[in-house]
């Protein structure tokens, strides 16, 4: 996949965010357990917002089938993601703890990943 | 004292030059506000040391070829994957100069809806567009949010500007605001949910007698 995220390439809403720095398609299964992953550690604390929607359908034949009889059913459903993307964002709680919920929702993603600020200085420090 | 930045004019103008300047250890860059723009060069290890990653600076002293300006930093161009920047704009001020200038926005306090009924303190707007004059920039402007209680707001109309700053905007934007975790929402909709059924069940017991 060639280029980089033409939007959505900063931290626009939150405090923190979980930038692709590869691409990749993401289903919606793995972000669903992404989100999981980080309003679990986060608990009650925190705002999230996923920046992610899976809206582009992708088809396959089932097993066994002979050639022909036209294109297949759709089996899942992808974001298509490029180098750059924010794909998550985290507010109202600390940096150690959204990096910790981050690096545990980026395990559930197919694509190298990094921790993002709003405010680059506090990252630097 | 203000920060002093060295740079040098650039001749060689264009997408490709910008992108061998970068490679070779410098930033291309562009002053502009007074007279014919001027397009620059300065050294990237110059530009991080000094400015960096601040956002509000107030008046930096431009040494152009040794020819001395002031000007403001009106927008730094970002690689938003490696962090770098890419491209300056400096606006040459004089100190009397009105200027239009975003200023990032801090909170002070913990509100009380946060510390005595476990809401979420949500920062809606992170920079403010102010008229200012140029020696005045402030680096940052700070509101309490200490008073405020679960499903408040404070709205820009709520606070009180420090002085010599101005706002032109056609509607009052929330600054920050007390929200309900979502747990808790979820709950109350519990509670609510058996709330209701019980009421049924009450409704229904009498006409079954």
């Amino acid at each position: 996949m060639r280029g980089r995220a033409k939007g959505g390439d900063t931290v626009a809403f939150g405090e923190f965010g979980l930038q692709a720095t590869e691409a990749s398609w993401i289903t919606s299964a793995q972000i669903e357990s992404a989100r999981i992953a980080l309003t679990r550690h986060v608990r009650r604390g925190g705002k999230v917002w996923i920046r992610l929607f899976p809206d582009k359908p992708v088809t396959s034949t089932p097993a066994e089938t002979r050639m022909g009889k036209g294109k297949g059913a759709v089996d899942f459903w992808v974001a298509v993601v490029k180098p750059g993307r924010v794909m998550f964002e985290i507010e109202g709680v600390p940096m150690d703890v959204a990096r910790e919920a981050m690096r545990l929702a980026s395990h559930k993603l197919p694509l190298k990943t990094r921790f993002v600020a709003r405010d680059k200085e506090v990252i630097q420090r | 004292m203000p920060i002093q930045l060295k740079m040098e004019k650039r001749v060689r103008l264009g997408s490709r030059e910008a992108r061998r300047l970068r490679r070779a250890g410098s930033l291309p860059g562009i002053i502009y506000g007074q007279g014919s723009d001027v397009s620059i060069k300065i050294e990237y290890a110059e530009f991080m040391s000094k400015i960096g990653y601040s956002k509000s600076l107030g008046i930096v002293e431009l040494d152009l070829e040794g020819e001395e300006l002031k000007s403001i930093i009106k927008e730094v161009q970002w690689d938003t994957l490696t962090d770098k920047p890419l491209h300056l704009d400096f606006q040459q001020v004089s100190d009397d100069q009105l200027v239009l200038v975003p200023v990032p926005i801090k909170l002070s306090g913990i509100p009380a809806g946060v510390t005595l009924e476990g809401g979420i303190l949500e920062h809606t707007m992170h920079e403010l567009e102010v008229t200012v004059r140029a020696a005045d920039i402030p680096s940052e402007i700070t509101f309490d949010v200490a008073n405020l209680n679960l499903g408040d707001r404070l709205h820009l109309s709520d606070v009180d500007l420090p002085e010599g700053l101005s706002v032109d905007l056609a509607f009052d934007p929330v600054i920050a605001g007390v929200i309900a975790p979502k747990a808790l929402l979820v709950k109350e909709d519990e509670l609510e949910e058996e709330t209701e059924e019980e009421d049924a069940e009450g409704a229904e017991a009498p006409s079954a007698e």
